[in-house]
């Protein structure tokens, strides 16, 4: 069929011969079926006014039904074009707003913030514009011109949200040489453990304390008549060297049971403002539980903001004193091993305790480690 | 003058020409009119006689003046012969 589809219905007698006269008449019938005195069927919508006609002139009770397939769909859209309208003119915002550009994110540009920031705004890029107006090939490229100090630049979009990243460019270190003279030094203090010296003058020995800066070897070599040769010092100085973390832990804990007493309020939040205030609560001390929901996601950035507040009582309660210790230590070695600059093994640790006015306890880890400590530093010419 | 060989007959006469696809579906083409339709029994008028359908739950997937698609669970047909022509 090809034209629009309806069902109907025909009741009565002798159903056969409406049938035979509605097929002789070239009328076609589709998903026929029969039920004790009543035929449904579907036909041609163009077909009901004929098929009526036969059943009115027959006797038999007709009865035309909605419309089928698209047929249907097309009923929908004409009983609800207010609804359609509607839908479709959201779908056209909803497209548009999408083609705009909606903030604009600068990452990592250090001290170039302020001004890439006043740049993209000179040259016209800036939030509300059309996103095919701005050509990120171009703006990679000028901000590239602009910055040469930096490594690369890097434009792109996010959803509706154009996100610049600058990675800068690593300062290169200084190139040791061996051309001039120079002193091995002390990188830290500690007691020297052993000392392999390559080129210069070892000015201390196994057992030796030393001071951070101190020279460990000197930068000249003695010769056989007595002559001094200025030389760039080198070797290895391994000392035992200690490294300690503190932690201080009250000797209470702070507890938080809920009186019962809740609030709830919501507002509809976009980048830049919230629709309308939440407003405070009231509560001296407080849980809160925030829900956010996107209803746009990221091509119309509101969000529902739904928040519960929870009024709570904050109360102190003693801790035992063998148990804050544990914990103190704990830490303060944790502390010890996340602060130390390389990953070599401790060859002792050891935790100190103080009680500071009986309030907090303090917990010293210390470690023991033996590591290089020799750090070339070149004369002055 | 009937060129029987040059043409199928289904073509040069008004036979009619039924075609089963196993128990579930019936087409039938050149039929003269439906006589009978229950959920239990149809029966067409063909030139070659009553055709009879015995199933359940028979139903017409299309109907035309000349041709019908009968679907259901079909556990008979028969031809009655002695038709009007």
């Amino acid at each position: 069929m090809k034209g629009i589809v309806r069902s109907f219905t025909v009741e009565g007698l002798n159903l056969e011969r409406f049938i035979s006269l509605a097929g002789g008449a070239g009328i076609r019938f589709v998903k026929m079926k029969r039920q004790g005195r009543r035929l449904w069927a579907l036909t041609d919508e163009d077909e009901l006014t004929r098929i009526e006609e036969i059943a009115n002139n027959g006797g038999w009770r007709f009865r035309a039904g909605s419309r089928q397939g698209g047929g249907r769909a097309l009923d929908v859209v004409n009983h609800h074009w207010v609804l359609w309208a509607g839908v479709l003119f959201f779908l056209i915002v909803i497209v548009a707003a999408t083609q705009l550009v909606w903030g604009i994110n600068i990452m990592d540009a250090g001290i170039y913030q302020a001004n890439l920031e006043g740049f993209l705004m000179e040259n016209d890029v800036q939030i509300f514009r059309w996103r095919n107006s701005i050509d990120l090939d171009d703006l990679r490229d000028a901000i590239e011109w602009r910055y040469p100090d930096i490594a690369w630049a890097d434009c792109g979009w996010r959803g509706t949200t154009l996100q610049i990243t600058l990675v800068q460019g690593m300062p290169q270190g200084e190139t040791f040489t061996q051309i001039g003279s120079g002193d091995v030094v002390a990188s830290r203090g500690g007691i020297v453990e052993r000392i392999v010296t390559v080129a210069g003058t070892p000015l201390v020995a196994p057992g030796d304390v030393i001071q951070p800066g101190q020279i460990l070897i000197q930068g000249q070599e003695r010769g056989a008549n007595e002559t001094v040769t200025p030389v760039m010092a080198r070797g290895v100085v391994m000392a035992r060297v200690w490294d300690k973390a503190a932690v201080q832990m009250p000797m209470t804990e702070t507890t938080t049971t809920y009186t019962g007493i809740t609030q709830e309020t919501w507002t509809v939040r976009c980048p830049w403002f919230d629709l309308w205030k939440m407003g405070e609560s009231g509560y001296e001390h407080q849980d809160v539980r925030r829900e956010q929901m996107p209803l746009g996601g990221l091509f119309l950035p509101f969000t529902l903001v739904m928040e519960e507040r929870m009024e709570a009582e904050v109360t102190l309660m003693p801790r035992d004193v063998e148990e804050v210790k544990a914990d103190a230590g704990a830490a303060a070695l944790r502390l010890l091993q996340e602060n130390r600059e390389i990953d070599d093994e401790l060859v002792d640790k050891w935790v100190d305790y103080c009680m500071i006015e009986g309030e907090v306890l303090e917990a010293i880890a210390y470690g023991e480690r033996i590591v290089d400590v020799a750090k070339p530093r070149r004369n002055a010419d | 003058m009937r060129e029987e060989g040059i043409f199928p007959l289904e073509l040069t006469s008004d036979l009619p020409k039924i075609t089963m696809l196993g128990s579930q579906q019936v087409r039938i083409e050149q039929h003269k009119g439906l006589v009978v339709y229950q959920e239990n029994e149809v029966a067409l008028q063909t030139s070659a006689g009553l055709l009879k359908l015995h199933g359940n739950n028979l139903s017409f997937a299309m109907y035309t003046s000349g041709e019908a698609l009968i679907t259901g669970q079909i556990d008979g047909i028969s031809l009655c012969g002695g038709a009007s022509r």
